[in-house]
This record gives structure tokens, C-alpha cells and sequence, in this order.
């Protein structure tokens, strides 16, 4: 008797903390550019979907002309939008752009960046792709990815000695494929790192420890739906 | 500029319509134009359509958007039409944002499913131009979900500034997705 009342607790608790969904829902949000280290963050080309009614729609975009952040980050045109819409299905869709893009000094360099994400449901199924994702002339390290405008394997994760790494068309999927489905792409993402610690004494020696600094995320975009 | 003038795989309203609004002509007999003159124009496929993601014109070229348009008060009294715009060509860096949406009508085809076609004016700049204001137009089509799948459609999205004979053509998404609700 105790175990049931103790698991019936359980249960309430779990359930108090558990994250509540709307049954109908959509969400979505683009930027061109992200730019996070010690002396702060810089997001450029922001849309965040607004709340969405029932049998509503909605809209949300954001542009600006250049990002320059000297050493780590140059581009020209960005651009955000994300919309969304409940009827028969629930639906959202995201787009980011961003044009001639430069970080690290040249250590990425692209022409275009276009990432585009869309999540459906209807309630018996759900589903979310980021068809349409491409890199415009993208050349890593000295090393060309593309040529033209393509596309890159999800989730390539490419080493930047001496500067971090980077994962190339990031994506981070949500959801149960029945009711909710949910997807964020990030074309490119940085992630800085530096080497603290370590060393050798009489004693021997001791690695160091890879310490994250800071990310820049160029080309973002997201989207979720449930019903 | 962004141009397309072959509309071979668009043979019905549809392509008739945006041809016209493009090109500044009439409708072919075969294609019926959309009226918009008496502002109360036909809303037979709904009066709201939301969506987003690209397309890749051949002449075109690959051309990102996201639009939200809500004509409910339009299609029952002449109300205003709400909603937004932005699309983006990128061969020729052209950014096209809504300024205002003056009309719209929605029909069913055959072809090309629940169709809205819509127009106003938007703010434009090419490149790293100054913004300039002219008339767009704009039409979606939501054939079924979701709007894209690998390889081509089913939805299809058209953008034209008629001022410089600019269009995209009516061209099946290769990503994102067009609801009509």
C-alpha cells in the first residue's frame, strides 16, 4: 500500500513538472547571424513566430544590410521570417539568407547561406525536413564543401585546430512523429574553444581541458508543429 | 534582374494570371483573370493563406520567402487586407518586403490546388541599392502537405514586379510549405 501511494506521488509529481504542449501549436523562429562570447551577444536578422490562435496565421521577419564584427565575423545581407498557421494541420516554416559570409578571417568563407525548415502535423502524423538547406560556395579551412549552391550532410562536424570546431548543417530535431514534430537547422555553427590548464611537472604531466569560449551560428532557422 | 517568362509547365488560371499581371497583359481567353477591379473579387478557396520556404526558377534562380495574408474582412465587406511579404532572389540580391496588400482572390485549380493571389506595394532593393517603392504581386498555391518533399512541390509560389517585367513564374517549392486556411 505504501509503494502504491508512493508511486501515485510519484506520478503527480512528474506530471506537475512535465512540460505542457497546446494541443494545437506551432512555433518558429530564423536569424541571419549569432555571434555569443565574453563580451556578449550579437543576433542580427531576428523573426520569432508570435502566439498562433486556432484557425489563425501569423508572420513574423527580420533583415539588416551587414554583420562586421572584425576577426570573427563579416557578412552582407541577412534576413529571417517564419510563419505559421493552424487549420486542418497545424504548420510552421522558417527561412534564413545570409549573403557572403566571412568568419575567422577567411577560415569559412561562403557566398550564399539559405537554411529552410518546415514542421507539419495533423494529429495522426507529423513530420518536419529542412529541405532546401544549401551553402553557397562554402570552403572550410582551405577546403572547398561546395560548389555552387549545395547541400551538406547533416550534422558534419569538421575540427578547427588551434580555434574550436564547427558542425555544417546542424540539426536538432523534436518531437514524437505522431502529434508534435519540431526541427532547428543551423547552416553553420562555430563553437571556440581554448585550451586551459595542463602541463608537465617531475611528477608527470596532465592534459588540459578544452574550455567553449564562445559560438558564432550563421543561418538559423526553426520550426515546430503539434496538433 | 530576376525573369521568367516561360510558363510551359503552368498551362492554366494560374499561369495566365501572373503572366498578366508580369507582363502587364490580359489573360489569354482560355485563362478566365481573377477580378479585382470591384474589390470584392472571389475568395473561393479561402480567405487566409501563411507559409514560406524557396524556390528555384530556372531563370529565376533560387528565391527564398515567408508571407502571411489574412483577407477575411477583404472577401466579406472591403475591409483590409492583413499581412506581409518578404521574399528574397538571390542571383540578383533583390529583397522584396510588403509595404501594403490592396488585393486579393483566392480560387481552386485543377492543377495547381487552393490558390490566393495577391498584390499591393513593397519596398525593394537590389543589391546593395537604395529602397525603392513599386507594385508586386504574388501568388501561392497549397496542393497538399507537407509543400515540399524531395525532389519537387506540391505547393507552388510566384512573385512578379510588373514595374520591371521581374518574375519568378509560378514554381513548385523546393522547400518549406503553403497553407490555406
Amino acid at each position: 500500500m505504501q509503494v502504491v501511494v508512493a508511486l501515485w506521488l510519484l506520478n503527480g509529481v512528474t506530471a506537475a513538472l512535465a512540460p505542457v504542449t497546446p494541443a494545437q501549436s506551432v512555433s518558429g523562429q530564423a536569424y541571419g547571424a549569432l555571434v555569443r562570447g565574453p563580451s556578449g551577444t550579437q543576433q542580427l536578422a531576428l523573426a520569432v513566430l508570435p502566439a498562433v490562435a486556432p484557425t489563425d496565421g501569423a508572420m513574423a521577419d527580420g533583415e539588416a544590410d551587414a554583420l562586421s564584427v572584425p576577426g570573427t565575423i563579416t557578412t552582407e545581407a541577412l534576413t529571417g521570417n517564419t510563419s505559421g498557421s493552424i487549420g486542418d494541420a497545424a504548420a510552421a516554416q522558417s527561412v534564413a539568407t545570409v549573403f557572403n559570409v566571412n568568419l575567422l578571417n577567411g577560415l569559412i568563407t561562403a557566398t550564399n547561406l539559405t537554411a529552410t525548415v518546415s514542421s507539419t502535423s495533423n494529429g495522426a502524423r507529423a513530420t518536419s525536413n529542412a529541405l532546401g538547406s544549401t551553402f553557397g560556395n562554402l570552403v572550410v579551412n582551405g577546403v572547398p564543401m561546395t560548389s555552387g549552391d549545395g547541400a551538406i550532410a547533416p550534422n558534419t562536424r569538421v575540427n578547427l585546430p588551434g580555434v574550436g570546431y564547427v558542425v555544417l548543417n546542424e540539426q536538432r530535431p523534436t518531437g514524437d512523429g505522431v502529434r508534435a514534430s519540431g526541427l532547428t537547422v543551423n547552416l553553420i555553427h562555430v563553437v571556440l574553444q581554448s585550451l586551459t590548464g595542463g602541463g608537465c611537472t617531475l611528477l608527470g604531466c596532465l592534459p588540459g581541458v578544452l574550455t567553449t569560449t564562445g559560438e558564432i551560428i550563421v543561418g538559423s532557422a526553426s520550426s515546430t508543429a503539434a496538433m | 534582374m530576376f525573369r521568367q517568362i516561360n510558363l510551359g509547365l503552368a498551362p492554366c488560371l494560374v499561369a495566365a494570371t501572373l503572366f498578366a499581371w508580369g507582363c502587364d497583359r490580359p489573360a489569354t481567353p482560355a485563362g478566365p483573370k481573377p477580378s479585382f477591379s470591384d474589390g470584392t473579387g472571389s475568395c473561393a478557396a479561402g480567405a487566409r493563406f501563411t507559409g514560406g520556404g524557396r524556390i528555384d526558377p530556372p531563370v529565376a534562380g533560387k528565391t527564398t520567402f515567408g508571407f502571411h495574408v489574412d483577407a477575411r474582412d477583404w472577401c466579406s465587406s472591403t475591409g483590409p487586407i492583413n499581412g506581409q511579404v518578404q521574399t528574397v532572389n538571390h542571383p540578383t540580391k533583390t529583397l522584396i518586403h510588403s509595404l501594403t496588400i490592396d488585393d486579393f482572390v483566392s480560387i481552386e485549380d485543377p492543377d495547381f490546388g487552393r490558390c490566393a493571389f495577391f498584390r499591393g506595394t513593397a519596398r525593394v532593393k537590389e543589391g546593395n541599392g537604395s529602397w525603392v517603392q513599386e507594385p508586386f504581386g504574388a501568388v501561392a498555391c497549397e496542393k497538399d502537405e507537407p509543400g515540399s518533399s524531395p525532389g519537387l512541390g506540391p505547393d507552388r509560389y510566384g512573385i512578379s514586379l510588373p514595374d520591371e517585367h521581374r518574375e519568378t513564374g509560378v514554381t513548385e517549392l523546393t522547400g518549406g510549405n503553403i497553407q490555406a486556411h
